[in-house]
């Protein structure tokens, strides 16, 4: 799931709870799934950093 | 004076010696009329070029193929890309090319832009459904000259955007003889490995920015899979790979501002969204906290008829409740020490700290819009720490 896809499914789970009318269950699984989001957020951050690589063009194909 | 007479091979050889270690002599690009051409069967290429003042003999070793391709013949101007040398055994001087390329006027590179931007047009190319750019690119290669003021100014940009972003650069020729093959070659492997291109260079005359004008290199950003980014020269410089990309940045930088994400605001995103999570979750658990409460004081007050199937709904939903608020617990507990390693490790301001507030209405939920706000309605404002109930004024 990229960073845009969770962000947006976190913002349906932000107003379905914000609206309130869920059920018990219902509203547990959807902030686990919000917890668990959040989670996946933070990591797609950590994933774009790291090094920066310069290719030579006599090194490719 | 001359001194003692010396062997001719040796007089040849030290000649060949001095010509060719001539930096100016041994690495040049030389423009005139193609005169003569043999295209020899063991693939080698041997011409003359020739103007007005000059004429020299040259050789392409295993050039038939560069001729072939690029419909190269007698009468042409080319440019050949190499240096002097001499054949010692006849004492013929020769330049020994590396690369050659026929000589477009701008008249005719103009002409040619005019066609290909009539034929893409035609042909559905310009409108064809552009490529999504990745929000958060993870693979992105920019191609561009090597060490150039473009590059330096993406690189520090996109480092105030995003310290330890991670990217790759291919640096290429952008201009001149040899610089829309190693632009292609660049897109073509970039194609293969990018999720995300930004080609281009830095402003230029006219000539300078042509190879973005040209038709293999915007073939090569057509038929790339991974999104490409246009970006060359200035604001006003409209090139063909501007038009047929699938983002036209007016400059190097502005295309790493489209692009390229603030990491800070995004962390804002995030952190966000958990505290609307936590609101949202609170004042849920409130509420049915609130109607157990009204349950076992109707209860209380009960007839003693059907009061075990009541005392067995409140038991069950109790105990429900209890694991409920057990599981809520531990998934707090959690999302605190996610969300409390992001803001130490880079934000260490939460955002009611930072002189944020945000205002409840009447039923607990949070406000975000002045929509259906009256005067005199009342409101909770939650600040770093503590609540307090203010009255909307107007």
């Amino acid at each position: 799931m990229t960073y845009a896809e969770a962000m947006k499914r976190l913002e349906e789970i932000v107003a379905a709870l914000e609206a309130g009318g869920t059920d018990l269950d219902e509203t547990l699984k959807l902030f686990e799934e919000g917890s668990n989001l959040l989670k996946e957020c933070q990591k797609e951050l950590a994933s774009a950093e790291g090094k920066i690589e310069t290719l030579r063009l006599e090194d490719i194909e | 004076m001359a001194g003692e007479p010396i062997e001719v091979g040796q007089y040849v050889s030290l000649a060949r010696k001095a010509l060719v270690n001539e930096p100016y002599l041994a690495n040049a690009a030389i423009i005139g009329e193609l005169t003569k051409l043999t295209l020899a069967r063991s693939g080698h290429s041997y011409f003359t070029l020739t103007d007005e003042q000059g004429s020299i003999d040259c050789v392409l070793f295993g050039g038939n193929t560069s001729f072939d391709s690029q419909k190269i013949e007698v009468g042409m101007n080319v440019v050949a890309l190499g240096g002097i040398d001499v054949y010692v055994k006849t004492g013929r001087m020769q330049f020994k090319a590396a690369r050659i390329q026929p000589v477009q006027n701008i008249g005719e590179m103009e002409k040619a832009r005019r066609e290909l931007i009539e034929k893409w047009r035609k042909d559905g190319t310009m409108d064809r459904p552009r490529l999504p750019i990745p929000q958060i690119p993870k693979k992105l290669h920019i191609i561009t000259g090597g060490g150039s003021a473009a590059l330096s100014d993406m690189q520090r940009l996109i480092n105030d955007r995003w310290a330890n972003f991670s990217y790759t650069i291919i640096p290429v020729l952008v201009q001149g003889i040899g610089a829309p093959e190693e632009i292609v070659q660049a897109i073509n492997y970039a194609g293969k490995h990018a999720d995300l291109i930004i080609v281009g260079r830095g402003g230029g005359s006219p000539e300078d920015l042509w190879s973005f004008n040209l038709e293999t290199v915007c073939q090569a950003i057509i038929d790339c899979p991974v999104p490409v980014v246009s970006a060359v020269g200035h604001e006003s410089d409209l090139l063909v790979s501007d038009l047929i990309a699938d983002i036209r940045a007016s400059t190097p930088s502005n295309a790493v501002e489209r692009v390229i994400p603030i990491k800070d605001e995004l962390l804002d995103e995030i952190s966000q969204t958990g505290d609307r999570l936590d609101f949202a979750i609170d004042n849920l658990f409130i509420k049915k906290n609130e109607a157990i409460r009204t349950m076992v004081l109707r209860l209380s007050t009960a007839p003693m008829k059907g009061i075990s199937n009541a005392k067995l709904r409140i038991s069950r939903m109790n105990s429900k409740m209890n694991n409920a608020v057990d599981r809520q617990i531990l998934y707090k507990k959690n999302r605190l020490i996610t969300i409390n390693s992001i803001l130490t490790s880079t934000n260490p301001e939460r955002v009611l700290d930072r002189g944020y507030s945000m205002a409840l209405n009447q039923n607990g939920r949070p406000i975000t819009t002045v929509a259906g706000l009256k005067e005199g309605d009342s409101l909770t404002v939650v600040l770093r720490d503590g609540k307090v109930t203010t009255e909307v004024k107007k």
